[in-house]
């Protein structure tokens, strides 16, 4: 390090100077590669805001509809289970009462059930197809199981009311009996509706609606297990369900849940067949043979022949829907994240 | 319950101990062959990949298949333990032996097969699940049940690492560098004491340390199993196996390519002193 380094430039003589010097890559940015890249980003970034902007507007627009009826009710609004739009008497000195708690609470029990019978049901069916059927099967099956989804929710509502509810009616009895005397489990299966309209009748109905959207998500997610992981179940001697338990089902647990949640938002948000079959009564019981109603359902047989205070709370119970399902997909990715970071390290 | 019992040939105890570089050609293979290949030909549909191959697998030793890509190595390998039945379409034909009976008889349980003839793939495959689970789940799906913790530990230790990975067993076996993920897969392949391991270029996703590491690892485990590995690493094959099977792709008259057995010897004397031809070409790199 005694010779000090020639000076840079042009004329400094180096090793690598050729008498044709190579021209100097450019690596300053090119106008149109970045004009491209930008539009694109901020194409995406409008659609995202789009979606969030519209989320809020509806949020904003149904509370401020609804707020008189917030206001009027406060807290009770939430945890009253009496839900009294007209002063029975007539018009008297009693006020009307607004307390959303037994639809709330009718509306998680039925999408409970809901899910308690799909997710199971679509998750066979989608491994099923997935993982056991013959090819030349798959089609035919999978085409069947769309068709379900593409009947009208209000068919649905009708088939239940004439055909399910009857039917199922006197196995609710028999179920009854059979357990009703069982402490704990009994208030569960209390004394049924003689119509069979009530939230397990609900709850079915609405499985046999989102076992299709389920099943076709699951589906999705299955066939993205890479076969590398299945190979290596298999080449410890895995039977077909250790493989499926072991390289299918922890690789595929995020998309599940994200599965059913969808399934959830469509069995919460489901109107006119929940309307039609679930009984329609104002009651917070842990009998799911009894009757009940449900947050979509009220909004839409009472919405018609509504005052401003009972129209404000039928907006209201809109809302809260609307932050039900927030929260529970909230939750379910939490849930998830969590998971995942177990499942596969944090750069997962 | 088990279509098929195998007899139980462990542990065997006349096998080679500290196996040189190269092994020393005079030395006869520990006992009769644990596999045999007798004519085995490979298909996929109406495809032959591999034609008519017939080797010994011997026991406690390493078995090197070494051949240019596509000449049916994997085939081959994928034949040894009915991995091939997964493949829609392929079929094997001839005979392939363990501890003398046909694996591809009628009343053979693949899964039995198996359980008793492991495999380690190129791409390190860890589930996605915690480095003690992915150990634990071949004991699980083996239905043994007593000691899993020390199960465990032993095949993380027998596959070298038990030392990197003791304090974060919980952690996902994901989260850990490609060359431990590889040997997280040995360790899950090695708990379950499986008679043979099948290794399908192991080190081809590792960097040399990590590769000298799991090469260790092949020459202690050769104790204990019988391996059969396959490379397109020639250096590693001379190092590691007692017996190297060249394969190779011919073409036949009507112009379609089928992979070949060419040469089956001990190591040293394919390295040194090979009789074909091609496998001197190969070796020497004058391929192609
Ligand atoms: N699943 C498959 N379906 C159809 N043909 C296949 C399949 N797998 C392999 N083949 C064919 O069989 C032949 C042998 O393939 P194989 O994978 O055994 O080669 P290889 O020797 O392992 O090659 P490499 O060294 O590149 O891994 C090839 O011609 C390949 O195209
Ligand atoms: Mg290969």
């Amino acid at each position: 390090m005694t010779s000090p380094p020639a000076p840079p430039g042009p004329t400094a003589p180096g090793r690598h100077q050729r008498s044709d010097p190579t021209p100097r890559p450019t690596l300053a940015s090119r106008g149109r590669d970045v004009l491209g890249d930008r539009l694109f980003r901020y194409l995406c970034l409008a659609a995202g805001c789009a979606v969030l902007a519209t989320l809020v507007l509806i949020l904003l627009s149904t509370l401020q509809q609804s707020w008189p009826a917030l206001r009027e009710s406060g807290l009770g609004f939430l945890t009253d289970s009496a839900w009294i739009p007209n002063d029975p008497d007539g018009p008297g000195p009693r006020k009307a009462t607004f307390g959303a708690l037994a639809f709330i609470y009718g509306s998680l029990v039925v999408s409970a059930i809901a899910l308690v019978f799909a997710v199971p049901v679509a998750v066979a069916i989608a491994l099923f197809l997935t993982q056991v059927a013959h090819r030349r099967l798959r089609g035919p099956a999978v085409t069947v199981i769309d068709l379900l989804a593409a009947i009208p929710s209000v068919v649905f509502g009708l088939w239940g009311i004439l055909v399910v509810a009857p039917a199922l009616a006197p196995v609710y009895d028999g179920i009854h009996g059979a357990l009703g005397g069982i402490p704990g489990l009994g208030s569960l299966f209390g004394e049924p509706v003689s119509t069979g309209r009530g939230y397990m009748t609900a709850g079915l109905i609405l499985a046999i609606m989102i076992v299709p959207i389920i099943t076709s998500l699951a589906r999705e997610v299955f066939t993205t297990v890479p076969a590398a992981d299945m190979q290596a179940a298999y080449a410890l001697g895995a039977t077909r369900w250790e493989m499926i338990k072991g390289a299918v089902l922890p690789h595929s647990f995020g998309g599940l849940v994200g599965a059913v949640m969808l399934g959830l938002g469509r069995a919460l948000g489901e109107t006119i067949a929940v309307a039609l079959v679930i009984g329609g009564s104002v009651q917070v019981t842990a009998n799911l043979f009894a009757s009940g109603d449900a947050l979509p359902a009220v909004i839409v047989n009472q919405f018609g022949e509504s005052g401003p205070l009972h129209r404000a709370s039928l907006i209201g119970l809109g809302v809260v829907l609307f932050v039900i399902t927030v929260l529970i997909n909230v939750a379910a990715r939490f849930l998830v994240r969590r998971a995942e970071i177990r499942m596969r390290g944090a750069a997962a | 319950m088990n279509q098929m019992t195998f007899p139980d040939h462990r542990p065997l105890t006349t096998a080679p101990q500290g196996a040189g570089l190269v092994p020393d050609p005079r030395q006869a293979p520990a006992a009769a062959p644990v596999m045999n290949l007798t004519d085995v030909s490979v298909f996929y549909g109406s495809y032959e990949a591999v034609r008519n191959t017939t080797m010994p697998v011997h026991t406690h030793q390493i078995t090197a298949m070494i051949g240019p890509s596509g000449c049916g190595k994997s085939t081959v390998l994928r034949s040894l333990n009915r991995m091939n039945d997964l493949i829609p379409g392929a079929r094997v034909a001839g005979g392939v032996t363990y501890h003398g009976q046909d694996i591809y008889e009628r009343d053979v349980d693949p899964i039995q097969v198996r359980r008793r003839i492991g495999m380690v793939f190129q791409k390190p495959n860890p589930f996605p699940k915690s480095i003690f689970d992915n150990v634990a789940y071949g004991l699980k799906v083996n239905q043994i049940r007593d000691d899993v913790a020390g199960r465990v530990e032993q095949a993380l230790r027998g596959a070298a690492l038990w030392d990197e990975v003791k304090d974060k067993l919980k952690t996902s076996g994901l989260a850990l560098s490609g060359g431990q993920q590889q040997r997280l897969c040995i360790a899950r392949t090695i708990a379950v004491q499986p008679d043979v391991i099948l290794m399908d270029e192991p080190c081809s996703a590792l960097d040399p340390i990590a590769t000298s590491k799991v090469e260790d690892l092949m020459h202690e485990l050769a104790g204990q199993f019988t391996i059969v590995i396959v490379t397109h690493n020639m250096q590693q094959a001379a190092r590691v196996s007692h017996h190297t099977a060249f394969f190779t792709a011919e073409v036949d008259a009507n112009g379609v390519r089928h992979g070949r057995l060419v040469e089956f010897s001990e190591t040293g004397r394919i390295f040194t002193n090979p009789v074909d031809k091609r496998t001197e070409d190969y070796i020497t790199g004058r391929f192609g």
